[in-house]
């Protein structure tokens, strides 16, 4: 028998074997050969140009943007203003370059798995230039091309200060580390996007957003805070397959969706850019004009930097316009968290007012505090006592380290009562004892409303 | 004389007098079929290689090594001039030394320079990698290894990935882990100096022809970074290790098989349990036999491993053994078991235990004859001869010192391999033990590795990955998987490649046992061929000595529910199965008799399935099974017979002889083969479609086979003659376990029929 009988009977009987193992063996789609690809006329339907390179040619596609153009509610423009210290504030750096020298960068690829199988097809950069916006696209127009095109996008970036993206970090910046060895280039130019700072805006996106928004994909992010709408978007599960398509049969059409896809992702990198330094300068000039939740989780994310100050106006701007309704768990935290803040900076009363209306709404954290404090300040050992078992009342039975705390807290503040009353000059000097609470009450999760 | 470990030992007597007095016993001496006496072997030192380091030496003296053997220097100096080596060692003679040395030399001279260590399990790359720590720790010097496997905690891997000089790993870890990221690894793959490959005869059949495979893949990336590594492996002993390791890595090697090690005098002894019912060839079972023969070695404070085959006799031999050793109350147990599915600390415990001669015995699944260091006990027992003769060196080789005596035991059990080794004890004495076969070239396991190796790095229209690569790549770019590029070919599917590619076998998937319940739990796992015969609706599935009811076999999702039951019957299915040639790769006629080997399509369906009693085997019922029938595609091994080779042999005998001789010939190929006697199957056809003639075959388990069929033919005439050989010697009377299948009810005729066609075979063949 030949040899390439023996094989496809040996194929078949592995796709019979193991058929889930095996989707990549789908029915064959008619193979175009290789001279057609290379016949594919790209230019025309895809518009962008060939560029001649010294590792061969390369495809790139310009599109400009004038920076008055709409994306979402923000015109392209928008990042342009951000300078000093609100830029500095969202992108997390001490001293960030300036919008002009930033490049917003974002990549489709052929796979999710990882792994030097998987390629970097189209890759977008965009940059501003005078007036307007260039967004260029590399495209990889045959699997061999990709010293080509990675010169060309190396050399690039090159010239820019600094990388903004959504999640490159973890995902796009290791795939072109892999596809930089696969292509062995080894100059300084090629190894620009991992020295220059990266501002990854999926950082900022969960520090705003997580437990708000179905998720913090790109997409759920922009059109909430960009109001953007993708109409026919092809969805990023789709993706890999079309440029296969393009490969095996030359069909590259359908590949436009693919860099329109890409261009949106790019042009929504700057206007959550923009949007990110508004949000901060807003919070310096006029934080009432902030939407509360926002605010909130902007002095979360003070409280991060070390701005407790700053936290503290926030929260205490935005708490009352939340309200406990809309959402009683995040305004409870977000209300402990303020009330910390207070108590911090020394007011105490205010610390104490909070608390304690935390504690009639129910919440047990805020309960134990109020103990705390009236057993340590206002030097009220059976007014704490009294809080301190009602909190445990109200207790959730399954949670033993929080329960064994607040025991712990009842059966010292039970002695001290009784020693007070006997000697009504000891002072409670046990300063770790306010810890372990803390760390009862932290294990215990988020508070609960009373019923 | 035995050494001082057994100090704790009360009064023991010497341990020559105990064996005197196990083999001159009433009960045992007719039973031993050879007491056969290893002479004992002085060391042979040579002087340390001139290039090795003074730090390196003082290391060494610091762990009490102040010579080298022979061996050792020689495998050193082959690695050290830039020569691939294989070294054959047998246990406790200091292998390790063997790639340790040139490596660390390597690093010290260069610390830029990297090794990669793999073993085929887990636990012995831990047991290795705290030897070579440990060295590493006496030396002082700035060399970092890292075990790299499943268990290694993510922050740890860049560190290791950067920093490494010594990575430890498995081919599995290799394969899906490793290679397809080696952009991460660009430091090891640039600065490769070797790869040492220890256990390399468990490189063997499938498993080792996969290996082969990621092998292929490892030198490829090599190649891309720059790097050619040498590689040092290690065997136990086989007839052809450097064959195997060639087969293996692809590259010539240089062979060192004389050992300096000393070695105590040692006893190996065969013991054919006696036969306990003739009529039936029914002998006491060597599970029995082995209990008796360790209670006596054990009673007599003789430290003694026993080997059981499976872990369910483990576990019933442990506690005979235990129940047999009276123990003072508070006192520790004195014997252990070990086995896979212990803990790691557990085991740990055992194996310190029985070093520091804390434990005086243990039994053990073959778990414990790979190198794992247990100290060298004074005498094994082999419950059955472990299949191959590799493994059976391994596990007696577990009993024996540099110095003193030491006894191994080996227990026949009836099967047909068991009795030929207790009928040709020379066998397991002489000098010929198995090859280790593997087919790099396979096709099934080839086009696995090709599409990984494509995710890789991209082929070259010109590239060798074994014959006709050109081809596969084409065909797997019409199949869509690759994409051709100019002259390149080019990985294109989301799928990783090397999760859906099990090494261990080259059919990809398994049947999981589900124990329903309010907290389902996974209870085992059921290879694909079994089952339709184990997990089919409403079997009885047997596992760890409890009985589980299959309430329902998901053939789709590959599951099957089972409760547990207490019942008095078990559940035996019917396979129906059906071969068709597809090819005859070679064919050697003499006078009538026509051998050949070639491709097979097997089909299998399982028909009924009847309830036998426990104990009686009592049909007390049966049901249809409904599964779809399979095909696999593999190769074979058959002769088929004309009328004059039939002549004598009544018609209505000749489908019992072929049975018989067909069940014969599966289970004696292993003496030709390195494998388990389970990789084969046998099937006899009172006329085959394809010959025409009645036809008996020999096909291999696994897809598309590993060259065992091939082998088997080449080896046709030595595997007639031993046939015949066991036959004729055999005692039963109408067919037995141990030679053509019991004899017993309508295939009770099938050792005289099945006696005649081998007669026949041997007579035709030219002497």
């Amino acid at each position: 028998m030949l040899q390439r009988d023996r094989v496809l009977k040996a194929l078949e009987t592995l796709r019979k074997a193991a058929p889930a193992a095996e989707t990549s063996l789908s029915p064959p789609a008619p193979t175009v050969p290789i001279e057609a690809q290379l016949n594919v006329p790209l230019v025309e339907i895809l518009g962008g140009e060939w560029r001649e390179t010294e590792q061969g040619l390369a495809f790139v596609k310009d599109t400009f943007f004038a920076l008055d153009h709409l994306h979402g509610t923000l015109p392209i423009g928008a990042p342009l203003g951000a300078v000093g210290d609100t830029f500095r504030r969202a992108v997390g750096h001490a001293d960030p370059p300036s919008v002009t020298r930033l490049g917003f960068f974002d990549t489709e690829t052929t796979g999710l798995s990882g792994g030097s199988g998987t390629y970097i097809f189209l890759a977008g950069l965009g940059t501003f230039e005078g007036q307007r916006f260039r967004l260029r696209q590399y495209f990889l127009p045959r699997l061999d091309g990709e010293r080509a095109m990675l010169r060309l996008l190396f050399r690039d970036i090159a010239s820019l200060h600094a990388l903004v993206s959504y999640n490159g970090r973890a995902y796009d910046l290791p795939l072109l580390q892999a596809r930089r060895t696969m292509a062995r280039m080894r100059d300084a130019e090629s190894e620009t996007p991992w020295e220059i700072p990266h501002f990854d805006l999926l950082r900022a996106a969960r520090r705003l957003y997580r437990g708000r928004l179905e998720s913090c994909s790109l997409v759920d992010v922009e059109s909430h805070v960009l109001g953007v709408r993708r109409e026919d978007d092809v969805p990023g599960h789709a993706i890999p397959a079309l440029y296969f398509d393009y490969l095996r049969a030359g069909r590259a059409s359908p590949l436009r969706s693919v860099f329109r896809h890409n261009s949106l992702d790019i042009l929504s990198l700057a206007g959550l850019l923009a949007s990110l330094v508004r949000l901060f300068d807003q919070a310096g000039s006029s934080a009432l004009e902030i939407e509360p939740n926002d605010a909130v989780a902007l002095a979360r994310w003070y409280e991060l930097d070390g701005d407790h100050r700053g936290a503290e106006l926030l929260y205490r701007s935005a708490l009352p316009r939340m309200g406990p309704n809309s959402n009683p768990q995040r305004w409870a935290r977000a209300s402990s968290r303020y009330a910390h803040l207070l108590k911090r900076s020394g007011a105490r009363d205010e610390a104490l007012a909070v608390w304690r209306s935390l504690w009639e709404q129910g919440d047990r954290e805020a309960g134990l505090e109020l103990a705390k404090h009236l057993e340590h300040a206002t030097h009220d050992p059976e007014g704490a006592l009294e809080v301190a078992r009602a909190v445990l009342r109200h207790w959730p039975p399954g949670d033993l380290a929080g329960l064994r705390a607040v025991e712990h807290r009842i059966q010292r503040l039970t002695r001290r009562v009784a020693t007070t009353q006997t000697h009504p000059r000891a002072v409670d000097t046990r300063e770790n004892c306010g810890r372990i609470v803390e760390e009862g009450a932290a294990a215990t999760g988020g508070a609960r409303p009373q019923e | 004389m035995a050494g001082r470990r057994e100090d704790t030992v009360k009064k023991q007597l010497p341990l020559a007098e105990i064996l005197d007095s196990l083999r001159y016993d009433p009960e045992f001496r007719a039973n031993f079929t050879a007491w056969h006496e290893i002479p004992p072997l002085e060391a042979q030192y040579a002087e340390f290689p001139a290039e090795i380091d003074e730090r390196l030496r003082t290391a060494l003296g610091g762990h009490g090594i102040e010579r080298l053997y022979t061996h050792q220097v020689a495998a050193v100096e082959a690695a050290l001039s830039g020569r691939n080596v294989v070294v054959v060692t047998p246990t406790a003679s200091g292998k390790t030394l063997c790639y340790n040395l040139p490596v660390l030399q390597t690093i010290l001279a260069n610390p830029d320079a990297r090794a990669l260590y793999f073993f085929p399990t887990k636990a012995l790359s831990q047991d290795q990698m705290e030897e070579l720590h440990d060295l590493v720790t006496t030396l002082g010097a700035d060399i970092k290894t890292y075990t790299y496997d499943g268990d290694t905690p993510g922050e740890v891997r860049r560190k290791i990935r950067e920093a490494g000089h010594v990575v430890v790993t498995n081919p599995d870890m290799l394969h899906t882990g490793i290679l397809p990221h080696h952009t991460k690894w660009v430091k090891l793959f640039e600065n490769l100096k070797y790869v040492v490959i220890d256990e390399l005869h468990q490189y063997r059949g499938v498993f080792g022809s996969h290996v082969a495979n990621v092998i292929r893949r490892l030198q490829r990336i090599c190649k891309f970074y720059g790097s050619n590594p040498l590689f040092i492996c290690c065997s136990a002993t086989i007839a052809n290790p450097r064959e195997l390791a060639e087969n293996l890595v692809q590259r010539p090697f240089t062979l060192v098989e004389r050992n300096g090690a000393p070695r105590g005098r040692k006893v190996i002894a065969v013991y054919n349990p006696p036969v306990v019912n003739r009529e039936l060839g029914i002998r006491q079972s060597s599970l029995n036999a082995a209990r008796m023969i360790a209670t006596r070695l054990l009673s007599s404070g003789v430290q003694t491993i026993v080997f059981a085959p499976s872990r369910v006799r483990v576990e019933l031999l442990l506690r005979y053994l235990r129940d047999a050793l009276p123990r003072r109350v508070g006192e520790p147990q004195k014997v252990e078991g070990y086995r896979g599915g212990y803990l790691p600390s557990e085991r740990r415990a055992v194996e310190r235990g029985l070093r520091e001669g804390r434990i005086l015995g243990v039994v053990s699944t073959n778990a414990l004859e790979l190198g794992i260091d247990i100290g060298c006990l004074q005498a094994s027992v082999l419950t059955g001869y472990p299949g191959t003769l590799a493994s059976a060196w391994q596990q007696m080789g577990r009993a024996g010192r540099r110095t003193g005596l030491s006894l191994a035991v080996v227990v026949a059990s009836s099967s047909p391999l068991g009795q030929y080794v207790a009928l040709n004890p020379d066998y397991l004495l002489g000098k010929s033990p198995e090859e280790g076969r593997i087919d790099p070239e396979n096709l099934l396991v080839r086009i696995s590795h090709v599409k990984c190796a494509a995710f890789e790095l991209p082929f070259r229209v010109d590239e060798d990955f074994g014959p006709e690569t050109d081809e596969l790549l084409e065909l797997l770019s019409r199949e869509n998987v690759l994409v051709r590029s100019g002259n390149t070919y080019h990985w294109m599917a989301e799928a990783f490649p090397a999760e859906g590619v099990s090494l261990r076998s080259a059919a990809i998937d398994n049947f999981v046992v589900i124990e329903k319940g309010p907290k389902p739990r996974l209870l085992g796992e059921v290879d694909r061929p079994s089952a339709p015969l184990l997990i089919h609706d409403e079997a009885i599935y047997m596992h760890s000595g409890s009985q589980y009811h299959v309430d329902l076999l998901d053939w789709k999702e590959k599951k099957a529910y089972v409760r547990k039951v207490d019942v008095d019957y078990y559940t035996d299915a019917n396979l129906a199965v059906d071969l068709e040639v597809l090819d005859s790769f070679a064919r050697e006629e003499r006078s009538g008799i026509v051998a050949e080997h070639g491709e097979v399509a097997v089909k299998w369906v399982a028909t009924i399935f009847k309830k036998l009693k426990l104990l009686t085997n009592e049909n007390v019922g049966w049901g249809k099974i409904q599964i779809p029938e399979e095909t696999r595609h593999t190769t074979a091994y058959w002769l088929s017979f004309d009328d004059r080779a039939l002549e004598g042999i009544p018609q209505a005998r000749v489908q019992e002889g072929l049975s018989g001789l067909a069940h014969l010939l599966r289970h004696i190929a292993p003496v030709f083969l390195l494998c388990d006697p389970r990789d084969l199957q046998e099937v006899a056809q009172v006329r085959s479609p394809f010959t025409q003639r009645p036809t008996i075959f020999v096909y291999e388990n696994q897809p598309g086979g590993v060259g065992m069929a091939r082998r088997l033919f080449a080896a046709h005439e030595s595997l007639i003659r031993v046939a015949l050989d066991l036959v004729t010697r055999c005692e039963c009377e109408n067919g037995c376990p141990g030679c053509v299948g019991p004899g017993i009810g309508p295939s009770a005729g099938n050792k005289e029929a099945a006696h005649k066609l081998l007669e026949r075979i041997t007579s035709h063949a030219p002497a």
